[in-house]
């Protein structure tokens, strides 16, 4: 129990030192990886992990964005 | 169809982040059960000591843990944006065990590890010890998930193609669960992390012994990391050996590459420790075998063939010749020809529908594939084998050493012999970084040894891949490289300074430089 304080209360224990690093990294953390995902990551092509089907049949039977197929090695 | 660039940078951005995030994952799984065995300790025995390993080894493991956390979801979040037709494909697969996983870490694992490092003053001693071994097994089964959805994409069972739906849907959740990859990879993974963490406790302990400080604590540590990481480094040993024999079943084309067999031998075939490989001519140089051995281990007999890579992209070539058939098929029944023929036709040839798509990668028109553009899908269905053949050795060469440490510790302690072999502890603090080399090499094997397919003989790799441009790709790229280069820098940073500290970092003023008397020798620790 957290020793009491001359008035009779307990004392609050402050947090460590690593505590407070490790609380202030979880927010930077958060923080960036919110960046990274507004930044590349907010428009799924595949929200979910679904997709339309038709979308998937023109990928497989005539690509939406055909390039140059690969040299034959 | 996509630039290579695009395909070829999306697989770079996926296995950074792979690798960096597997990074904090083993020290995550072993350390776990490390602190449940000390915790254990100092319940049945009473012994302070034990507590405060637990509580200073539960720092490290929170410091890792705090770093850790959440840099698996960067994965997550290229599954929607970079390989969106992948994603599509295995959603119906992949909801149930991901979903389990975030229950898991999030509900299980999370919310333990708070009471952990706050349930000190608060929670009884059994109830403690409660709260830390559920810490260890969340951690631990949320690994289970996802090695369980990694192991589909290596052995996809218990699945269809639905051609309404263009994707992968679920038929059995029990082959899912039980694939026969899943359990040897998932037990040889934990087994992995175990031992990476028995070296780090090893070697810190080595490090605090070596320079004559808080022996009674680091002698302690040290026997329980022998103890454990010994039982591990076997279980690796073991596990691996499982993990080859269901390779041998279920991923030929993985186990040739891992042994650059280009032809099918008589059984038992031999195991080549080294030599050279060379894909062009399709012969390893130089080589150094060991008769038997691979065969005895992929097959568990003497007269089982291991098909040879030749012998395989001839197999394969048929393959691809009904996957060109499956995929007019399917071509047919899209267009709504839903005669019973072509049903037939498509049921029969559903198997190879994959290797037909990997003709796509040089046509668009897969049923007109000329004899040249087949042989050029025919040699894409073998990895590369030379870095496949060289990290599988090296693994395995890490291994072997890594266990004759673990054993030479456990010896000499056993032997009350510590104190006079001062290299057993050096070898150990100079050995903390290779279990995390081997398991990052365990991770190549696995992966890229599954190329050209995403998902095995299913879905190709560059099929799988979103239309995203290169400068996208490359500023995420850059964006998660340095997001995680940071992380492990802090995280590096972190553990020094208190490994360095050691068990003072407590302050419970019975520890090196919190009391004016100090240890000067070793005897009588060990």
């Amino acid at each position: 129990m957290p020793p009491p304080t001359a008035g009779g209360r307990p004392q609050r224990r402050p947090f460590s030192p690593l505590a407070r690093d490790l609380a202030l990294i979880l927010i930077v953390k958060a923080i960036v990886l919110g960046i990274l995902w507004l930044a590349f990551f907010r428009s799924p092509a595949a929200p979910h992990m679904t997709m339309d089907p038709q979308r998937v049949e023109q990928n497989i039977f005539a690509p939406a964005n055909p390039e140059r197929p690969h040299a034959i090695p | 169809m996509l630039s290579p660039d695009v395909v070829d940078l999306s697989r770079l951005q996926f296995a950074v982040t792979a690798l960096y995030h597997f990074l904090f994952v083993p020290l995550t799984l072993g350390l776990s059960w490390i602190l449940v065995i000390m915790e254990s300790v100092y319940v049945m025995t009473g012994k302070e000591v034990y507590r405060d390993m637990t509580k200073f080894w539960g720092k490290l493991f929170g410091i890792n843990f705090a770093m850790g956390i959440t840099t698996g979801i960067t994965m997550e979040f290229q599954f929607g944006t970079n390989w969106a037709y992948f994603s599509h494909y295995v959603g119906d697969i992949f909801g149930t065990p991901l979903a389990l996983e975030g229950l898991m870490a999030f509900f299980l694992e999370s919310t333990f590890v708070g009471l952990f490092f706050f349930g000190w003053e608060r929670l009884s001693k059994v109830a403690h010890l409660s709260v830390t071994f559920l810490v260890a097994l969340g951690s631990n089964l949320s690994a289970l998930w996802i090695l369980i959805a990694n192991a589909w994409m290596q052995n996809p069972v218990g699945a269809e193609f639905n051609i309404d739906t263009m994707r992968m849907e679920l038929t059995s959740f029990s082959d899912l669960v039980f694939n026969p990859v899943a359990g040897p990879k998932f037990v040889h993974t934990l087994a992995a992390g175990y031992v990476a963490a028995s070296m780090f406790v090893l070697g810190i302990s080595s490090y605090y012994l070596l320079r004559l400080r808080d022996p009674s604590f680091a002698v302690r540590s040290f026997a329980v990391a022998a103890g454990f990481g010994l039982a591990s480094a076997l279980s690796v040993i073991v596990l691996g050996d499982e993990s080859g024999y269901t390779a041998g079943e279920a991923q030929k084309v993985k186990l040739a590459t891992i042994e650059a067999e280009w032809e099918t031998e008589k059984p038992p075939a031999a195991f080549t420790v080294f030599g050279f490989p060379d894909q062009a001519a399709e012969k390893t140089h130089f080589a150094i075998k060991i008769p038997w051995l691979t065969g005895l281990i992929a097959t568990r007999s003497v007269d089982t063939p291991i098909t040879g890579i030749k012998d395989l992209k001839r197999q394969h070539e048929m393959r691809i010749r009904n996957g060109m058939k499956a995929y007019a098929a399917l071509q047919r029944l899209k267009a709504g020809d839903t005669s019973a023929e072509v049903k037939d036709e498509f049921q029969r040839l559903k198997p190879d529908l994959g290797y037909g798509l990997l003709l796509k990668k040089y046509t668009t028109r897969v049923v007109d594939a000329t004899p040249e553009q087949i042989m050029a899908a025919v040699n894409d269905t073998i990895p590369k084998v030379a870095p496949i053949f060289w990290s599988f050795r090296i693994m395995v060469g890490l291994g072997v050493w890594i266990l004759f440490v673990f054993a030479a510790a456990f010896v000499v302690l056993a032997r009350r012999r510590l104190a006079a072999n001062r290299w057993v502890m050096k070898l150990a603090l100079w050995s903390i970084p290779l279990p995390w080399i081997a398991i990052e090499l365990g991770w190549i094997v696995a992966e890229y040894g599954r190329q050209p397919w995403a998902i095995s003989e299913i879905l190709p790799t560059h099929l799988s891949v979103s239309s995203v441009t290169i400068g996208e790709i490359w500023f995420s790229l850059i964006g998660f490289v340095a997001f995680y280069t940071a992380l492990l820098v802090v995280e590096m940073i972190l553990m020094f300074k208190y490994a360095r500290l050691g068990p003072s970092s407590l302050g419970t003023g019975r520890y090196h430089g919190e009391s004016l008397s100090r240890p000067t020798t070793l005897q009588g620790t060990a």
